[in-house]
């Protein structure tokens, strides 16, 4: 597929402008991913399923907040992907299992990112209300689920 | 430490784990999602536009004669009698009330918009009286039939505001069913809002200067009486109202797919004229014919947009029949009367 579109790339610039911001942002997303995956391959998907929805929605124009654009379909692709828990997964990997997609997602923003209500709710796209929710009961779970191996992490 | 603060740092502890170096193989597989994605795009676009045009294809399929879904209507033109029906109320009558006089610029621009506006008259045999009566498009001579014609002058064409004017009717599309038609014409690239109680709408004028807004009465019955201000930015407002609606589907007959329409004459143009149009959604023609003892004339009718017609021969004060036609639908007769 060629041609110019709305902003005057080509697709091939288009698609070359994406590698170029995978390149700079992979480090970063993969490590939200890992967060959200079971595994490190199934991070690495998610990261380029998260480019690749970026470049489907991408007018082609510079603009303010990619990270948060990239993070944000980084949740959405991880949102409809099932985690897989492995016999060797680590005991946080099994936690967040447990929650749901919307708790995962706030837990791991409030706890890892250090996100504000207001930046999580941007993020996922739910009310404020909805997200103290999500992170009331997303961190009790996470808690309840990691059990004594609480008191064994540092 | 708090739990929290546990949690966090156990969270922490994993997601720093270090990645796995960035190697061309990953950027291979990413420029693989790329392509797999265009592909699926272009994929998904051929696939709508094959249907649409699918659509299109049995749609024009269902149009030709014969066709199970026109047969209805090629069986009562088949039988027709010569007969023409006094079909007055096709359309309700609506008002224009004032528009803005008219700046001495927009008075001699008026001769250049006339070609679009205004239909004059051309007599059989008889070269139009001005170039701007030849150039209308899709204007011809058209035989008169069986009355006779009588020839006229047409004096040249003087209208107030000619290149902004709305009409506000019921009609009938091709299904017979009534609607609600506000359209008319501006300049190209001035802005039109159509506002009413039934809804509102903003056009922007393209070069054949056309804006229609439409609304269905089989939704809802409106009660009467509906004002619409139609207003086009830097070129006046005009008010319509429509004090009447007939929500009953228009009776069969032989001008089934094709829906004249006639507005009484316009206050604000002078010398008077009458407004003429129609919908022929069957396609048969995309004329319409207008003829009177005073003269005829056919012009392009797209989207139900009419044209302007005026009858310089006529005397003042007199009521003449005047026939509008399209295709092979068997003509409607108005009766019109010239008062200016």
């Amino acid at each position: 597929v060629q041609g110019a579109g709305a902003s005057g790339l080509t697709t091939e610039e288009r698609r070359a402008a994406v590698v170029a911001l995978y390149r700079e942002h992979r480090p970063a997303l993969l490590r939200y991913a890992r967060l959200l995956s079971s595994d490190d391959a199934e991070a690495e998907a998610l990261v380029r399923s998260a480019c690749v929805r970026y470049y489907a929605s991408w007018d082609g124009r510079d603009h303010d907040g990619i990270d948060d654009a990239l993070l944000a379909e980084l949740l959405d692709a991880a949102r409809k992907r099932k985690p897989r828990v492995r016999a060797e997964a680590d005991p946080v990997q099994r936690a967040l299992a447990r929650l749901s997609p919307r708790q995962r997602e706030t837990v791991v923003l409030r706890l890892y990112g250090g996100c504000t209500e207001k930046q999580i709710s941007r993020l996922i796209g739910c009310a404020i209300g909805s997200v103290r929710t999500h992170w009331r009961r997303g961190i009790n779970e996470l808690i309840g689920a990691l059990g004594d191996d609480v008191e064994a992490m540092q | 430490v708090t739990t929290d603060e546990r949690v966090r740092n156990a969270l922490r502890e994993r997601a720093a784990q270090e990645p796995p170096p960035l190697d061309d193989e990953l950027v291979a597989l990413l420029e693989h999602d790329l392509e797999q994605h265009d592909r699926n795009a272009l994929i998904k676009r051929m696939m709508v536009a094959g249907g649409a045009l699918i659509i299109a294809i049995v749609a024009a399929w269902q149009m030709l004669p014969g066709t199970p879904s026109t047969q209805r209507h090629v069986h009562v033109e088949s039988t027709t009698t010569t007969v023409v029906p006094q079909r007055n109320t096709h359309a309700h009558p609506t008002s224009i009330i004032a528009t803005p006089a008219p700046s001495p610029a927009a008075l001699l621009d008026a001769g250049a918009l006339e070609t679009h506006l205004v239909t004059t008259p051309t007599v059989p045999n008889q070269p139009p009286s001005s170039p701007s009566n030849a150039e209308l498009p899709g204007a011809s001579q058209v035989t008169p039939g069986t009355a006779p014609v009588t020839p006229v002058t047409a004096p040249a064409p003087l209208a107030s505001n000619p290149n902004f004017w709305a009409i506000a009717a019921e009609v009938h599309d091709g299904q017979d069913q009534p609607l609600v038609v506000v359209f008319g014409k501006a300049p190209t690239n001035s802005t039109v809002h159509v506002a009413s109680s039934l809804g509102s709408h903003d056009y922007s004028i393209n070069d054949q200067g056309d804006f229609r807004w439409s609304y269905k009465l089989s939704h809802s019955l409106p009660t009467p009486p509906v004002d619409f201000d139609v207003t086009c930015d830097g070129c006046g407002e005009l008010h319509l109202q429509i004090s009447h609606f007939d929500a009953s589907p228009a009776q069969p007959g032989p001008n089934v797919g094709f829906s004249p329409f006639f507005v009484s004459h316009q206050t604000d143009w002078n010398p008077g004229g009458f407004l003429f149009g129609g919908f022929d959604t069957l396609a048969r023609s995309n004329s319409v014919t207008v003829s009177s003892k005073y003269g005829s004339f056919t012009f392009a009718v797209r989207d139900g947009v009419g044209a302007r017609v005026q009858f310089p021969g006529a005397p003042m004060d007199a009521t003449f029949p005047v026939s509008v036609s399209s295709g092979t639908a068997t003509p409607v007769t108005y009766s019109v009367t010239r008062t200016r």
